[in-house]
This record gives structure tokens, C-alpha cells and sequence, in this order.
């Protein structure tokens, strides 16, 4: 049969578990009718059986383990004791009923074939979440945040919408408080989103620095957000915080590529008041300088100029 | 009401390497030793598997992670940290296969592979003491089948039957096109056969 070399190949994919759904129906057609062919099936899955996969023991991993932390550690200059984000001993109030956060639901290998970045925060988006009390029963469902408040000291507290409110509490630069405002600024609840970024905007004042980890996750508002509101809001935060290389790429990358007129003109604003070197931006002017919005073409020009005439 | 104490437990593999990603790239280095707890015994088992030989899986395995250490800060999130320790493994495997060419070619190591290795290992699911004579002989069959592979057919066929990563991921690991890499596999397999058909008949 002339198709059985092309089966052959196939044979190998199908035992992989690798073909399409089509791809395999019209193998197993084949099959049906080639006795060459399921001898070649019956080998290969022989072969399967016979090299079965096999994995280096315990034994062997720990100290090899071991050799390496031990190297790590000796590379690391300084040890930077940090406690792990689980360790939520610094926001514990008032040990009453523990309540466990299980977040699942991944769906795993769904949306491995994209590329592109964040991908981790994609898979994020897609995870369902529920509460379980300590009981194990789960109760309440995290159905939104409620409210996130500041004191003076900097203290951040996320209460959320449960039948027994949960609260929340820590300092906003706690690894906990962080993960969950993390969590608060992906969820696809706009909301809470909307309050995750007002609380994140008090935090930057306070502070005028935030952790990196929430400049990922900024720039992924920023592409995704249909809430103006919430977008100006996170340009106004990028304003706010001390100017830096990550801080001013997503400003001129919002200022360059924002369909939103006012989000081109907040971060156009926010780059200018942010003592960023104009001359660093001179590429960015020569596009801006044709923007659609008046403000930002004239005053491009005049920066251009102006830098131009400092270099002379 | 007064506030509760909370406990944050979560199985979200991805958010957990998400944030201990960003903190290993901070410099904290006990985020990074998580890191490597939760991909470490994969890069073990494929240094092994490509290479046979233990002592030369330990040594992959830790020019893998001292890499990973210092590219932590390049880490982009355009794949898993799994997929990125382990394209750096395979890449260190075939390298070492280069390197330990000449030497192997005229050693009896392909021949006997792994020879003191074997005791080490745990067969999957042989459980009686014949049988694990038997799993002992067929994976110095299996090592020495390995051997007749080139390095690429060795990564792929380690990758997808060893490792039980798609074929997709494998291409992005690799670089290369989804056909390149069933195009490996295949001959892979046809050369596994091969090698070992004699002792399958038995
Ligand atoms: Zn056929």
C-alpha cells in the first residue's frame, strides 16, 4: 500500500499520543486494513514497554541537591534573609478560625502553545478560585473585594466580600499583602481592579517606590484594561514613583501605541514631570510630534527644538 | 468583626514560580533554591538519560542551575522556568557529548554504559528481585541503544519518552519546527528499535 510509509512515521506520533484528532481517525482506518501496519504498531509499542522510563533515586538527588545550594550559597555575596510569601506570620491579627486560600483550577498545557510574555499571568486569569474554611468545607466564595484601606503608617487592609468578611492586614511592602494585591490587580473582576489600582496609587505616593514585581503586571493592565479610568490611574502611578528604565519603557510604549488619546496624554505628561532625559526621548518626540492630539504634537516640537538648540 | 488569621495556601504551580521568579530576580537566593527544588529532579533524569553516565548527569546538572542563577535576570516569562532549565540542560548534555566524544568513542563505555550506575537506579515499576536483574541488564541495553542515537535524536527522544513533554514544548526548548523535531523522534525510534532488537526478541 502506497500510504504505509507515511503511516509509519505516524505510527510513532500516535503511540505519543501526537496526532490530531482527524490524523488519527484516519489512521485507525488504516489499521483497520493493514496487517504490515499493525505488525509495525505492535513493535513500536513494544518497544514502549520495554524502555520504560526510569528516574535517578532520591538518593542521588538530595546530595547532589546539596553540592549545588552549597555553591549557590557561596556565590551569592550576601544572604538576604527573606521570609517566604506562604509565611503570613507578620499580618496575623487575631488567630480565630484559619482560613485557607486555595486558588486552582490551572488549566494546564490549554495555553502552553502561546508564546509571547507574561504567560504565567495569563495562566493566572484563567484560575478559578474558591475559599475553603478551615473545616475543609468551601464555604464562601472570594466573590470580589470589598474594600482595600491605607493608614497613615503605611498599613494596607483588604477586606473582602465573604460572609464572614475577611480582612486582610499588612504592610504594603509585606510579601503576603503583595501577592494578594497582585492577585486583587489581575482578577478579572473590574472592580476590584479599579480598587486594586486606586490602593496601589496610595501605596506608590506613600512611598514614591514600588516593588518590581508590579511593573509586569502594570504594563499587562495597560494593554488589556477597556476601563480608562483604571488606565490613567496606573499611568498616574508610573508617574509617581521614582524614574527608572522599566517605568519609563512602559510610559513611552503607552505613549506611543495607546488608542486612548488621554492615556497618551497622562503618560506624555507623566514622562515629561518625571525628569527623564529629553535627549534619551528625542527618538519618541519624532514620532509623537505628528500625534493626533494638539498638546502632545506642539509640545514634542518644542522639546525638539529646544534640545536641538541645547546641542548646538 | 474582627479580622481572622489567614492562611495562604496555594497550588497554582504557575502563580508560585510567577513570584519566586521575580524574587530570585531581586537576588534573593532562597526563592531561587525553590526554584530549583521544584524543576531539579527533570534536569537530573534527562542529564542521565542523554548521558548514561551519573557522574556526568551531577555535573550537567549543576552547570545547568549555576547558569540559571546568573541568566535569572534575562528570564522573560516567555516560557515555564521548567522549559528554560531545561533547554539549558539539553543544550549542556549535547555540548557534553561533544567534549566527551573522542573519549567515549574509544572507550568501552558504550559497550558497558553506566556499569556502576545501576544500583542507583529505581526502575519504575519492577518490583521483584528478578525482575530487577532483568530492568538492570535492559537499561544497560537501553543506554547502549542511546549511544547509537546523534545528540538532537538523543535530546528529542529523552525529551518525549523519558521526559513525557510534548512535542510542541520540545520545539520551542530546541528552537526548532514541531516537523523537525517528529522527524527526530521518528528516526530516534527507528534507531531504538533497532539496537535493541535483539534483545527484545529474546
Ligand atoms: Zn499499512
Amino acid at each position: 500500500m502506497s500510504t504505509c510509509r507515511t503511516i509509519k512515521e505516524k505510527l510513532v506520533l500516535y503511540c505519543y499520543d501526537e496526532l490530531s484528532d482527524t490524523e488519527q481517525a484516519e489512521l485507525e482506518a488504516h489499521l483497520k486494513v493493514c496487517s504490515a501496519c499493525q505488525e509495525e504498531l505492535a513493535a513500536l509499542q513494544k518497544l514502549q514497554a520495554d524502555v520504560k522510563s526510569f528516574s535517578v533515586s532520591n538518593d542521588i538527588l538530595q546530595p547532589t541537591r546539596r553540592a549545588l545550594f552549597y555553591k549557590l550559597r557561596n556565590m551569592s555575596a550576601k544572604e538576604q534573609p527573606s521570609s517566604p510569601w506562604w509565611n503570613i506570620g507578620k499580618l496575623a491579627l487575631q488567630a480565630g478560625l484559619a482560613i485557607v486560600l486555595v486558588f486552582f483550577g490551572f488549566k494546564l498545557g490549554k495555553n502552553q502553545s502561546q508564546t509571547g510574555s507574561n504567560f504565567a499571568i495569563k495562566d493566572l486569569l484563567t484560575a478559578s478560585r474558591t475559599i475553603s474554611v478551615d473545616d475543609g468545607s468551601i464555604s464562601p466564595l472570594l466573590v470580589g473585594i470589598d474594600k482595600i484601606t491605607f493608614s497613615s503608617d503605611g498599613a494596607v487592609e483588604i477586606s473582602y466580600n465573604t460572609l464572614n468578611k475577611i480582612h486582610i492586614q499588612g504592610y504594603g511592602n509585606d510579601p503576603a499583602i503583595q501577592h494578594m494585591l497582585h492577585y486583587a490587580l489581575l482578577t478579572d473582576d473590574p472592580i476590584a481592579r479599579l480598587r486594586a489600582v486606586k490602593a496601589l496609587e496610595k501605596l506608590a505616593s506613600m512611598n514614591k517606590k514600588l516593588d518590581d514585581s508590579y511593573f509586569t503586571i502594570l504594563q499587562r493592565i495597560l494593554n488589556q484594561e477597556t476601563n480608562i479610568g483604571v488606565k490613567l490611574t496606573v499611568i498616574d502611578i508610573l508617574g509617581t514613583v521614582q524614574p527608572q528604565p522599566q517605568v519609563q519603557d512602559i510610559l513611552v510604549n503607552a505613549m506611543l501605541a495607546d488608542d486612548n488619546q488621554a492615556v497618551r496624554l497622562q503618560a506624555f505628561k507623566a514622562l515629561l514631570g518625571g525628569e527623564y532625559q529629553i535627549a534619551a526621548l528625542e527618538n519618541v518626540l519624532t514620532i509623537t510630534k505628528s500625534d493626533s492630539n494638539t498638546y502632545i504634537r506642539t509640545k514634542s516640537l518644542e522639546l525638539l527644538n529646544k534640545s536641538k538648540g541645547t546641542s548646538l | 468583626m474582627s479580622p481572622v488569621y489567614i492562611h495562604v495556601v496555594s497550588d497554582q504551580q504557575k502563580y508560585i514560580e510567577f513570584e519566586l521568579v521575580q524574587r530570585a530576580q531581586q537576588g534573593d537566593a532562597k526563592a531561587f533554591e525553590e526554584l530549583v527544588i521544584l524543576s531539579d529532579h527533570q534536569v537530573l533524569n534527562l542529564a542521565y538519560s542523554m548521558t548514561g553516565s551519573l557522574t556526568d548527569a551531577q555535573d550537567i546538572y549543576q552547570e545547568t542551575f549555576l547558569r540559571a542563577f546568573k541568566g535569572i535576570g534575562d528570564f522573560r516569562f516567555q516560557s515555564s522556568f521548567r522549559t528554560w532549565v531545561l533547554r539549558i540542560a539539553v543544550n549542556q548534555a549535547i555540548n557534553w557529548r561533544k567534549k566527551k566524544k573522542l573519549k567515549l568513542f574509544f572507550s568501552l563505555d558504550a559497550q558497558n554504559p553506566g556499569e556502576n550506575d545501576t544500583p542507583f537506579l529505581q526502575i519504575t515499576d519492577d518490583s521483584d528481585a528478578s525482575a530487577a536483574i532483568r530492568s538492570g541488564e535492559i537499561l544497560q541495553q537501553i543506554h547502549a541503544a542511546m549511544h547509537t542515537l546523534s545528540s538532537k535524536e538523543r535530546a528529542v527522544f529523552s525529551l518525549r519518552h523519558f521526559q513525557e513533554i510534548k512535542i510542541k514544548e520540545i520545539a520551542r526548548m530546541l528552537e526548532c519546527a514541531e516537523g523537525t523535531v517528529k522527524n527526530l523522534l521518528f528516526r530516534a525510534t527507528q534507531k531504538m528499535q533497532k539496537a535493541l532488537a535483539h534483545y527484545i526478541e529474546e
